[in-house]
């Protein structure tokens, strides 16, 4: 027991030590992202390029850290504790779909095209690429760029099928022999058993191998997309994502809190949760995925 | 996907299109299905298709992809993008066929241009990519068709690509899609089709389904097709004439079940959905372009948007770092097909989205 609950605190720490460590990159990348916007050299380019990798290192030593860590307690990374319930709730193999990165790129492409298609009906010499020449932002990415972007979307999207197949398996597997049939045969509801416990350390650890898997999915989809943008749309694109997915953390933990707040708020419970939870803010749409 | 709604089919509803619905009753009694739901649900959740990563874009570097052997002067100038979009299926599928014709005939280049949006799964979109420009030119009679031939031309394709899908799950074994070409299953699998053929002095468009052909002319836009919806009055009164029913069922729907009037396959709709295409056949004059997309552009750009990029794009507005590049009009037209499918992305299209521009500058 003592051990298992090291290793959890163990997990925590090392999530902690993520978040932090993302929160620092962001003004890493903004300040070189201003950088090169100032000056369009080859020199800031590099710089870009080198921070992106350094980044992709990020992940690739967070996701070592998870894979040493998960064979023990894999459950916790499959629901988080450290996590909102929000979070928890659009989770996929304990982190964010890779799916999700393609909604991301689409999401940066979109934010500036209606403006820049309005600009362009009205003037066609105002329609130019912003910001010191071609792929400066996510909206520029070429016909090559959203073509590749689209063939590896299709590729990611049944990996992700793939491998939902296989956890599906898994978590069926919780509701038959063994684990079914000695929860009926028991007397006493939730007796501890031998039979039982070696089939869910089998369990988890088959969910620990899924949850490896999942994150190299991760981290091989974001280091493919960083191989397609340009350094100031890969270093965008991470700032995006890092934003999401810290942004969304406090949301969700700020919803949650609103809500427990309500419960307490006695008889009018309901009318209160859906006063404070009826503003428009940006947590209420719907396709948002932690990155 | 959205085209098709698995829930409910009756022939206990009524007949008006715009079945009022009160709003406490949203929920609706399931009447009788009309087709196996069951083996609905199993063809979406087998096996993810791989189909749609062959064709599904086209840098600008790899667009033999899309083409027959790229053939030298007559070629066209053309650009196309293919995306999935905010969907987990790619069901849009393109073919072009540059200096495409009938075997008697070399003389006149023609081009061939389809875009085939799928539903159901992607094998018939994926089919008629592969198939459809063939029969069209095994049908092709003579070296220039009048109208009237024209016509009996895509529509005698037509009905033999539809013929083909509806036959092919019996036929084929191996089908690199989700449904795995299971019958039943396949019987709910179609695909739209807007097919054109641009020759020296026309522009001829087929069209089946509610993909659209829009000509950019002087600046306006002209539409050379028109959506096969189930509540256009005359798809209507076909509909009924022929027994089927249009029920309302978030949108417009054939049984209640699919959001378009006709298609290729779909055979459990059949005869009220219908593969008989419309021909349009136009006197090339002072035109721009003429875009052929899917209705992931279409649900959410205007034709007259629409058509105001692409002839920006072709005047140079989207120009970037090119210089007198011969190939400066190819780079437009893909500039303007990358620019209106980044459009849709940007008003939240939630679908496919397959956008063609075809420069029809002399």
């Amino acid at each position: 027991m003592g051990s298992s609950s090291k290793n959890i605190e163990q997990a925590q720490d090392s999530y902690l030590e993520w978040m932090s460590l993302q929160s620092q990159r962001i003004p890493e990348l903004k300040q070189l992202l201003a950088q090169r916007r100032s000056h369009g050299d080859e020199d800031n380019d590099n710089k870009l390029r080198k921070l992106t990798g350094k980044i992709i290192g990020d992940f690739k030593n967070y996701a070592a850290k998870r894979a040493d860590l998960a064979h023990r307690c894999s459950s916790n990374y499959y629901a988080p504790t450290w996590n909102s319930p929000l979070e928890n709730a659009l989770i996929w193999m304990g982190g964010c779909r890779p799916s999700s990165f393609f909604r991301l790129v689409y999401a940066l492409c979109g934010s500036q095209t209606e403006i820049r298609v309005t600009q362009f009906l009205r003037n066609i010499d105002g329609y130019e690429s912003s910001g010191g020449g071609g792929g400066a932002s996510l909206s520029d990415l070429s016909a090559e760029q959203l073509a590749k972007i689209n063939v590896l979307h299709v590729k990611i999207i049944d990996e992700e099928e793939k491998m939902t197949k296989k956890v599906s398996s898994l978590q069926e597997d919780a509701a038959d022999i063994p684990i079914a049939t000695v929860a009926y045969e028991m007397e006493n509801v939730g007796e501890p058993n031998v039979v039982v416990d070696q089939a869910l350390d089998k369990q988890e650890e088959a969910m620990a191998r899924l949850l490896v898997e999942a994150d190299n999915l991760r981290v091989d989809t974001l280091a493919k997309i960083l191989g397609i943008l340009s350094p100031v749309q890969g270093a965008d694109f991470l700032l995006a994502g890092k934003k999401l997915h810290l942004s969304m953390h406090e949301w969700g933990t700020m919803r949650d809190r609103r809500r427990r707040d309500c419960m307490v708020d006695t008889e009018v419970i309901f009318d209160a949760c859906t006063t404070v939870n009826s503003g428009p803010r940006p947590t209420e749409t719907t396709n948002n995925e932690r990155n | 996907m959205a085209e098709i709604c698995y829930e409910v089919v009756t022939d206990a509803c009524p007949s008006s299109v715009y079945e009022s619905t009160p709003a406490h009753s949203r929920r609706r009694p399931r009447f009788q299905t009309v087709m196996h739901e069951d083996w609905e649900k199993n063809c979406k959740r087998s096996k993810q298709e791989a189909l749609a990563t062959r064709y599904s874009s086209i840098p600008r570097s790899s667009r033999e992809d899309f083409s027959d052997q790229n053939v030298d002067v007559s070629s066209p100038r053309y650009g196309v993008s293919s995306v999935c979009g905010r969907r987990r299926e790619m069901e849009d599928a393109v073919a072009i066929h540059p200096s495409f014709s009938s075997p008697k005939n070399s003389e006149f280049p023609q081009h061939y241009f389809g875009v085939y949006d799928g539903h159901g799964c992607s094998h018939v979109a994926a089919r008629c990519r592969e198939r459809l420009h063939k029969l069209v030119q095994e049908e092709l009679s003579s070296d220039m068709e009048d109208e009237e031939e024209w016509k009996t031309t895509m529509e005698r394709s037509f009905t033999r690509m539809d013929k083909e899908v509806v036959s092919w799950g019996d036929s084929v074994v191996t089908a690199n899609c989700k449904c795995d070409l299971q019958t039943p299953a396949c019987d709910s699998v179609g695909s739209t089709a807007v097919v054109s053929v641009i020759t020296p002095d026309k522009i001829v468009v087929a069209n089946c389904g509610d993909s659209r052909a829009v000509l950019c002319r002087n600046g306006k836009p002209v539409p050379l097709s028109t959506d096969h919806k189930p509540d256009r009055p005359d798809e209507l009164d076909r509909i009924e004439g022929a027994g089927g029913r249009v029920i309302y069922w978030d949108c417009p729907r054939v049984l209640g079940v699919l959001a378009m009037s006709r298609a290729i396959g779909d055979n459990y709709l059949k005869p009220y959905v219908s593969c008989e295409p419309e021909v349009t056949i136009t006197d090339r004059r002072d035109d721009d372009c003429l875009i052929l997309a899917s209705d992931g552009l279409w649900d959410v750009v205007s034709n007259e948007t629409a058509c105001s990029v692409a002839r920006m794009c072709l005047r140079g507005g989207g120009r970037r770092q090119d210089n007198e590049d011969p190939a400066i009009s190819d780079k437009a037209c893909t500039e303007a097909s990358v620019l209106l499918t980044k459009l849709a992305l940007a008003r939240n299209s939630s679908d496919n989205v397959s956008v063609v521009v075809i420069d029809l500058r002399r």
